[in-house]
């Protein structure tokens, strides 16, 4: 018969520790490339059709990686730049002093035990051979000091953790020095970049957006067909035609929104909940095929990236000749809007005005630069002066958690307006915990090009500290629904939400406002923007809500 | 002393011992783990596991109904289940308490086989064999729901694009 370990080797199973017991120092510790545990790399064609060099074929679970034959120049040369361009990344290199306020605020470190998904170890990473490169300590003193010399293994290592950082930016907010562990991801990442290593699933949607204007790749005239489906299905419950304009000039407004909106469950219903709020308010706008994409997946790779795909932004903005844009709900998105684009790609196009909303005169002042506002403010506004006919019993069904999306609680502070709308729209609002919201919101554990399907269980670790607040809420006030403003959460939140709190559906902002939304000669609806029967509401009693209690 | 009285005894050391033993299992035995903060909700698999651990004890006490042990061994394995890819380190943990017990409450469960016989003993050990299986179910149970998620979300992703191509209503 085998002889079967004790429990304890079992636990220990496995991956890092030696049979020996003893513990390995951190820096000999390297991961295990098996499958589940890393994304697939990206395609050679993508990489060259995005201009990048060193594109080649390789296997993350092979020992070679075929790295370029003068890599180590690369990346010492690579580093002193970045460093010299970027001054906050050359502080964040020095100033560290260890106190380990950030370690345990990672959602990957609490999802997973691993410590270097501590944001100070995964800085780490990188630390290390800035010492030894680039301080007088490290390179004299070595190991001492901290500072290890580069070899493939750091490599791998790179690619395994800076791609388990979902430049989150919560590890930042309890930094006493403000170390922002994201920004070092996303250097590591253009270094990686440089050596031909990337993820597929970043860089296809990236070279697609390059390509047709989208992350899917879709052409002009399918575009324009789903939303024909999506205005029949409009039809279908309101009993109202909608034809959104799409690619014309003259009009006042450039709407641009995330793909994934137009085209994935469950973001079209929140697409379908902007159309009927511009229609109801006449709004003259315009949808574009050009810029038929809010997302920004260049800017989970590179900054040059990000900027060139950024453009197409103002481009159509200037060749529509509209006044100003307004935008759907997205996060990563609106980091790139709202913290780049002005720097990147600005200034904003002549014929681009303060953004005003037609159906209030107010000015949004604080996009007097960029142009350009989040569709959870300017609704915000119109609720403010109560401009909108609302019958919030028609989410009675409905008892509603609000997730903050990182990118717009950490990078915009949008905290109050989706609240606004959402206290307006629906009956039954409850907050998750206080230390699980707002600036300090746990991340959906899949951002920054994470939310592919190989990784899954990755992301599922990611994804524990929200899904567990999530959880909490639904088994104390049976809440059923979580709604968010941003497009790659609702990808990313209905995987989080069946796995960590079954029976929770994920909902967008607008999609809410939609089913709310009482329209001027609409039928009497009968089902919400799902077309799920709406609760009787005729009834003598309560409606029953669907609650899950396990 | 009877098992019941020996658990209630031992009990802070046992989840103390078995809570060290499960944190070693970490990669770099990632230690204080789970245990950093009791915090409802900054550290949710320290809790988790603090909860199963606790919840088994009560059932082998007598302490808790059945639903509750379910319930907090289901959450714990929620979490185990994407840790491990190995259903063995999830299913150890259990396994882990096993020998726990034995080291800590042998000489005492010695005695008391001596006394009352063994009927007692065989009961508690029948009692943790259970235990293993209710948690290599919820651990099958939920690496079944992960790839069940990925086929879910390739659906919803293309949705539109199935219904541009005929594919669905
Ligand atoms: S940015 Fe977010 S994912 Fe990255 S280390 Fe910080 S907390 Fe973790
Ligand atoms: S909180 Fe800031 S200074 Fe402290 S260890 Fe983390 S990164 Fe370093």
């Amino acid at each position: 018969m085998p002889k079967i370990p004790p429990p304890a080797e079992l636990l220990r199973g496995l991956r890092l520790a030696p049979p020996d017991g003893r513990l390995p120092d951190w820096m000999d510790a390297k991961p295990d490339f098996v499958p589940g545990s890393y994304a697939y790399p990206a395609r050679e064609d993508t990489l060259r059709g995005l201009g990048f060099p060193n594109a080649h074929a390789w296997n993350p679970a092979e020992e070679d990686w075929g790295l370029p034959p003068d890599w180590e120049d690369i990346i010492h040369r690579g580093l002193k730049e970045r460093l010299e361009k970027y001054r906050s990344l050359r502080l964040f290199m020095d100033i560290c002093v260890r106190c380990g306020a950030c370690a345990d605020k990672c959602h990957f470190f609490l999802g997973s035990g691993d410590p270097k998904n501590m944001p100070v170890l995964r800085a780490e990473l990188l630390r290390s051979v800035y010492r030894r490169d680039f301080t007088t300590a490290g390179r004299l003193l070595g190991r001492v000091a901290g500072a290890r010399r580069l070899d493939p293994s750091i490599i791998k290592e790179w690619f395994y953790y800076f791609y388990q950082c979902t430049e989150c930016r919560r590890c930042s907010l309890f930094c006493p020095h403000g170390i922002d562990t994201a920004e070092i991801t996303m250097a590591v990442r253009e270094l990686l970049l440089e050596l031909g290593l990337g993820l597929n699933w970043i860089m296809e949607p990236a070279g697609n957006c390059q390509r047709t204007g989208n992350h899917l790749g879709i052409p002009p005239h399918a575009f324009k067909e789903i939303v024909t489906f999506l205005c029949g299905d409009i039809k279908e419950i309101t009993g109202l035609r909608i034809n959104p304009p799409i690619n014309e000039k003259g009009h006042e407004i450039l709407f641009i929104t995330p793909s994934g909106d137009i085209f994935a469950d469950p973001g079209i219903y929140t697409f379908m909940g902007y159309l009927m709020l511009f229609h109801e308010l006449g709004l003259d706008y315009t949808l574009s095929t050009y810029a038929s994409e809010g997302g920004n997946f260049g800017s989970f790779a590179s900054n040059a990236l990000m900027k060139k795909l950024n453009a197409k932004m103002y481009a159509e903005a200037e060749r529509l000749g509209v006044k100003w844009i307004l935008g759907g709900e997205c996060g990563h998105m609106w980091r790139v809007a709202h913290q780049y684009m002005d720097t990147m790609n600005g200034p904003a196009p002549k014929n681009l005005e303060t953004p005003r909303s037609p159906a209030t005169g107010t000015l949004f002042k604080h996009a007097a630069s960029a142009k350009m506002v989040h569709i959870a403010e300017f609704t915000a506004d119109l609720i403010q002066h109560d401009h909108l006919n609302l019958d919030s019993s028609r989410n009675d069904h409905l008892t509603v958690t609000f997730h903050d999306s990182c990118n717009p609680a950490r990078a915009m502070g949008l905290l109050e307006e989706p609240r606004q709308v959402l206290r307006r729209v629906c009956n039954n609002f409850v907050e998750m915990p206080e230390d699980t919201i707002r600036e300090r919101t746990f991340c959906c554990g899949s951002g920054s090009g994470l939310n592919t399907d190989e990784i899954m269980e990755a992301r599922m670790r990611g994804g524990l500290p929200r899904g567990h607040a999530l959880r909490y809420v639904q088994k104390k006030y049976g809440v059923n629904a979580m709604t968010c403003i941003c497009a790659l959460d609702r990808a990313s939140l209905p995987p989080l939400a069946d796995y960590w709190a079954p029976g929770v559906t994920v909902t967008g902002l607008h999609e809410l406002v939609g089913n709310a939304l009482i329209m001027k000669g609409e039928k009497k609806r009968l089902t919400d923007l799902r077309q799920e029967d709406l609760p009787v509401v005729d009834a003598e009693e309560e409606p029953v809500k669907e609650n899950d209690h396990v | 002393m009877s098992i019941k009285n020996l658990l209630t005894e031992y009990r802070e050391r046992i989840i103390a011992e078995w809570l060290t033993e499960v944190e070693r299992g970490y990669p770099l035995s990632s230690s204080g783990y789970l245990r950093a903060t009791s915090h409802p909700f900054l550290n949710p698999a320290g809790l988790r596991h603090r909860e199963a651990v606790e919840a088994m004890l009560d059932y082998l006490r007598n302490e808790t109904a059945r639903e509750d042990l379910t319930c907090a061994l289901e959450e714990l394995m929620r979490v185990r289940a994407v840790q491990d890819s190995t259903p063995e380190a999830g299913f150890a943990l259990i396994y882990a308490l096993k020998h726990i017990l034995h080291r800590i409450c042998g000489p005492e469960l010695e005695e008391q086989a001596k006394n009352a016989g063994l009927e007692e003993f065989l009961r508690l050990e029948k009692t943790l064999d259970g235990l293993m299986l209710l948690a290599l179910d919820a651990y099958v149970r939920c690496r079944d729901k992960v790839a069940e998620l990925r086929v879910e979300e390739l659906k919803r992703r293309h949705s539109q694009i199935f219904r541009l191509a005929g594919l669905s209503g």
